[in-house]
């Protein structure tokens, strides 16, 4: 199997403060509006506490990614190398193919520069040997990179719940559930 | 008093730090164009709608940075400032305090129109490049910066004006091109 | 669509390449002038234009735990983007999501250019004026006042925690340095729980926060590290890999208690009941540290005295909410436990209450013989890397100048009194009554408000009255980067650079590293440092009147950041010159991680007191009595904590934080909503007695039904200000180390109805 690098998204020790998506807008200075990364806070029905679980999402790197069939003028590659599906926006021609068939919303419509980008896991950065922005920028490392096949863990998910489960597309990033506390309630505050 | 003075006089008037400057560009301004200027002006609320469209301290409704309107988060020392920085770099000119200012403020890219269009007297290449700089950057923006002054510049008479004989000049230039 | 503006080609990153079809264009020779304002460029400059990253080592001055040492990327003068210090083992390369917003920060269209004159205060209508045309006015203001009153007590000095870097203590300096002012002191953060601790261990010092990782107990009471500490959750988690056991106690089921082990929602204010409860617990089962008590502590005999007469566990469980069962199990782990610490958090003693309760909190990691252990302690904070020269702001007083004498204010005799030599000081007031104090101030009046470093309107209580005593003073100057509301009422507002543009240096209130802050870019347009305001008003002052200003004119802040260094600095953190924090912080050499390793207290005693005097002297109890709560005065009582998004009024505005916090909203319990017909999103008015405020609503069960939350935050186009609804009820403690007391923040109370 050859090399795949992935994002390992840590909802346990993720405590959703958007500091990965804050570090992406500091690399890129993508316009308001427009994130590469964002956080997917968890509903009370999958996390009972609201506000206080989060998925970090940018580009699943997927091993069959969409993107790279439907958009007629190969803006998207994915790497040999090291599975990274890189983005060329330069290449876009606002067909919005990507934008529709991305079943994970990962490319992103930037109606102000009217053409499609997505996360492309800060490629010139990896190629210098360095982490993307994002995992740099976890202050608690929650965030990861990791290497698909080195990867044995028993926590270790594909498809948690509240996330969607796309198999034709195969999504790379893996996935640690959260946990909740024991609680002890007072009844009222007075 | 040619092309280059006048570029020269609006980038005094959007220069203007005192209701003094404003009063004598706009004085400037209609001599050059030998238009009657308005007696009864005033000078202290142009001042103070001047400082709220251009200045400040709140934000600027219309900020006189290309970037505002240019550059796709709105950010000033983005790629519309570096784009116009390298421009000038290529020209062999820099800002003197480079990093204090961005280089895309609407004074220096006047001062730079007028640069280009004295150099074309002497070098025919340099109407080549003035022309560039403003098809490809100076009317992009410079039109929608107008508009915003003058959505508003409420009860003002003297900022309305020069900001139509400005908007005037722009037009006139573009067809030149 | 935003149009594109293409002299130059792009690639995809934004990085312009370069281009041909100007290519000799110098060569050429122009006869026109090089235009005002530019320079020729050599040829040497051109070919290296699309080069390399210049980086600068920058500190976050903001008040946050985690002072983060900082990367710069400047390329051409322009500041590109941040990371975090990887040298740093707390910052470990990762900032904050404010941290990574300071690029848009900088250069945000929005911020104060020039010094500017408001030409009726309030009005919107606003004058450009130079630096000179400033100072004159504001010089002119101070001898007026001084002519007036013969003393400089006129002028008034609001500075908090905007900006934390050791230099910026220069604007005390520049106060002093004109005469005997009028000083707001203490502070709305912390003051409460200092002299809880100081009455305790005689000093506010806590252990290393990385030495967290050796704790087998650890209970976060009252505070939200996940939220305002975020770089410290790694050690916590990694302490959980070890096996140690993570409580959480609040009010609110906040982000750390996600994290924890046991989340214990207490009724809030009643921590000193739930303290006590467990202190019973402990030493009823034998489970304290007779040798810690016996070697190194007083007045432990009176403590266990109170706690047998006057606590029992049914009690404490009906103060505190929690039952019997549950109070029982966390003292018995928590005594019984290797090393078990504390982390008393800030929002634990912004109550009536607060000061003693941390008291009683600091009594269970005493009895247990966790003060001075590796893992363990009462973490709060320290000041223990903070031993600069402060050179910036021990400034002298001008020769002959007059000030405050004793407790009484300034009598009209003394003024005139040329003959006696009486002991002059400034004249301080409570800086959590600032309204109040405007207000009935006299003799003299406040006349001159100086602010920096500080947003009153954002931060200050009882807004309404804030306005009110705003309205009286004659002249206020506003130091700032941007127009919020206290601009906005301001007569003066002059342009503050940030940190990018000076050059200082930052110590952490809770870790032990040591940044420099160099300075990365030129200062953006007209925009100067404290300091350098500090110099030129020296200058200006000194024209009018030779002698009048002792603040040294030194506007090249490389210079004031250098005086900052002495021996004490360089031996704590092993280096031998600022020069040497040029290639990354530097942590403080510690004999152990732990606090009191050596078990010298500070007390008066020189040991741990259970029982201690100097707070009696204060007006407290001797031993940490239990207190009542304030009672209520409303229906809900209200909280409002900060806002992950922003410090007090920094960053909330920036755009680019609006991509992820999309406005205020009032958090209300799901039974609350029910019963008050509020759904999600729907417009809620909140009332008391102090004023109201509109905003919309998000239901959760992250609180109790009778508690409603909102954040405190400043958002630029918004009216949204919590301050509408907060008293300025004072704290129990804060007056010994800090000169005032705290304020009750928490002990705030309101109704709601649907708009």
């Amino acid at each position: 199997m050859s090399k795949q690098l992935a994002f390992l998204v840590d909802s346990k020790k993720c405590i959703g403060c958007y500091s990965c998506a804050m570090a992406c807008k500091n690399q890129y200075h993508q316009e308001p509006g427009v994130k590469w990364r964002d956080l997917k806070p968890l509903p009370e029905d999958i996390y009972p506490h609201r506000d206080r679980a989060f998925y970090s999402l940018a580009c699943n790197h997927c091993a069959s990614p969409v993107c790279v069939s439907v958009c007629p003028v190969s803006a998207y590659t994915k790497r040999e190398t090291d599975g990274i599906v890189v983005h060329d926006a330069e290449k876009c021609i606002y067909c919005k193919a990507c934008i529709n068939s991305c079943s994970y919303g990962a490319a992103k419509d930037n109606k102000i520069q009217e053409r499609a980008e997505k996360c492309s896991f800060c490629v010139e950065r990896v190629d210098k040997g360095l982490l993307p922005a994002c995992v740099q920028g976890c202050p608690t490392k929650a965030l990861t990179m990791i290497e698909l096949d080195k990867v044995n863990s028993d926590n270790i998910e594909q498809y948690p719940k509240g996330f969607e489960k796309h198999t034709k597309l195969n999504p790379s990033t893996r996935f640690v559930f959260s946990e909740t506390p024991k609680l002890v309630i007072s009844d009222t505050d007075a | 008093m040619g092309n280059n003075d006048i570029m020269l006089k609006f980038k005094d008037f959007f220069n203007s730090t005192t209701s003094k400057d404003i009063k004598q560009a706009y004085y400037d301004i209609c001599e050059f164009y030998k238009i009657p200027s308005l007696k009864e002006i005033n000078w202290e609320e142009e001042e103070f709608v001047f400082n709220r469209l251009f200045v400040g301290p709140a934000a600027p409704l219309a900020p006189m940075v290309a970037s505002a309107y240019l550059d796709p988060e709105g950010r000033i020392h983005g790629v519309t400032t570096t784009d116009v920085k390298t421009f000038y770099y290529e020209l062999g000119l820099t800002l003197e305090n480079e990093g204090k200012e961005p280089e895309d403020s609407l004074h220096h890219e006047l001062s730079i129109c007028s640069y280009l269009s004295q150099a074309a007297d002497f070098k025919p290449e340099y109407k080549d490049f003035f022309h560039k700089f403003l098809k490809f950057h100076f009317i992009i923006w410079v039109p929608e910066f107008i508009n915003k002054a003058l959505n508003n510049v409420g009860d003002s008479v003297a900022v309305r004006k020069v900001l139509n004989l400005f908007s005037d000049w722009v037009t006139r230039e573009t067809n030149k091109l | 669509m935003k149009k594109k503006s293409s002299l130059t080609e792009k690639c995809s990153l934004g990085v312009t390449s370069r281009r041909s079809f100007l290519k000799g264009a110098l060569a050429a020779g122009v006869a026109a002038s090089v235009p005002v304002g530019f320079k020729s460029v050599h040829a040497w400059e051109r070919t290296n234009f699309v080069g390399n990253y210049k980086i600068y080592r920058n500190a976050c001055p903001r008040n946050c735990y985690d002072t983060c040492s900082i990367k710069s990327y400047v390329k051409n003068g322009s500041l590109e983007f941040v990371e975090g210090a990887t040298e740093s083992s707390f910052t470990d390369g990762a900032l904050c999501v404010k941290g990574f917003s300071y690029p848009r920060r900088v250069y945000s269209p929005d911020r104060i250019k020039y010094p500017m004159k408001q030409i009726g205060r309030g009005t919107g209508n606003w004058k450009r004026i130079t630096w000179d045309e400033a100072l004159d006015e504001i010089s002119g203001k101070i001898m007026e006042i001084k002519e007036k009153d013969g003393n400089l007590l006129g002028m008034a000095l609001d500075k908090y925690s905007g900006n934390f870097s050791i230099t910026h203590y220069g604007v005390e300096g520049m106060m002093s340095s004109l005469g005997y002012t009028t000083r707001f002191v203490g502070t709305p953060c912390w003051p409460a729980g200092i002299d809880a601790q100081n009455f305790d261990m005689g000093n506010m010092w806590c252990n290393d926060p990385e030495d967290i990782v050796k704790s087998d107990y650890i209970i976060i009471w009252g505070g939200n590290p996940a939220w305002n500490s975020v770089h410290t959750m790694k050690f916590i988690y990694e302490a959980q890999r070890r096996g140690a056991k993570l409580i959480v106690i609040d009010p609110v089921f906040t982000q750390t208690a996600a994290k924890a082990d046991i989340f214990i929602r207490i009724k809030t204010a009643q921590d000193g009941a739930l303290a006590l409860g467990m202190a019973k617990y402990i030493v009823e089962n034998n489970m304290h540290d007779k040798d810690f008590i016996s070697k190194h502590s007083k007045g432990f005999n009176s403590y266990e005295k109170y706690l047998k007469n006057n606590v029992t566990l049914e009690w404490a469980a009906e103060k505190s909410g929690i039952t019997v069962d549950v109070i029982k199990k966390i003292a018995r782990e928590f005594a019984s436990a290797g090393a078990s610490t504390i982390w008393l958090g800030y929002g634990l003693q912004r109550h009536t209450n607060g000061g003693v309760n941390v008291r009683a909190i600091d009594s269970l990691v005493a009895m247990t013989g966790n003060v001075g252990k590796e893992g363990g302690g009462a973490r709060y904070g320290h000041l223990q890397t903070w031993g600069f020269n402060y050179n910036a702001m021990v400034q002298k007083k001008p020769e002959g100048s007059k000030g405050y004498i004793g407790d009484k204010e300034i009598k009209s005799e003394f003024a005139n009194d040329e003959s006696g030599k009486a002991d002059y000081s400034d004249r301080t007031i409570n800086i959590n009554k600032i309204a109040e104090k405007i207000l009935t101030t006299d003799n003299p009046p406040i006349r001159l408000l100086w602010v920096a470093c500080k947003n009153p309107f954002a931060q200050d209580f009882d807004r309404p009255k804030l306005k009110k005593a705003f309205d009286k003073l004659e002249m206020v100057v506003t130091v700032d980067q941007f127009f919020n509301e206290t601009v906005e009422n301001s007569d003066i507002v002059l342009p503050s650079t940030t940190l990018f543009e000076e050059y200082t240096v930052n110590a952490s209130y809770w870790h032990y590293w040591l940044s420099i802050n160099e300075k990365a870019i030129p200062e953006q347009y007209e925009a100067k440092s404290d300091l350098q305001i500090g110099a030129m008003l020296s200058k200006k002052m000194n024209e009018l009147e030779p002698g009048s200003c002792t603040f040294p004119q030194i506007t090249d802040t490389k210079i004031w950041m250098e005086k900052e260094f002495n021996e004490g600095i360089h031996k704590l953190f092993g280096i031998k010159s600022w020069k040497d924090l040029k290639n990354g912080p530097k942590k403080a050499k510690l004999k152990s991680t732990a606090s009191w390793y050596n078990m010298k207290f500070g007390t008066p005693s020189g040991k741990y007191e259970f029982s201690s005097d100097l707070a009696a002297d204060y007006g407290h109890t001797k031993i940490p009595e239990y207190k009542s709560r304030r009672e209520a005065y409303d229906k809900f009582r209200v909280l409002t904590p900060h806002t992950q998004f922003g410090l007090h009024s920094q960053f909330v505005n920036i755009d680019y934080m609006e991509d992820f916090n999309n406005g205020p909203f009032i958090y209300i319990n799901p039974k609350a909503a029910k019963n008050k017909n509020i759904k999600d999103g729907d417009t809620v008015k909140v009332t008391n007695k102090v004023g109201s405020m509109e905003v919309r609503a998000r239901i959760t069960n992250n609180i109790a039904e009778d508690v409603i939350l909102m954040y405190e935050a400043w958002y630029k186009d918004l009216k949204y200000n919590v301050q509408n609804v907060v008293d300025d009820e004072s704290s129990d403690m804060g007056t010994f180390k800090t000169g005032a007391p705290g304020v009750a923040l928490h002990d705030q109370f309101a109704d709601i109805v649907k708009v």
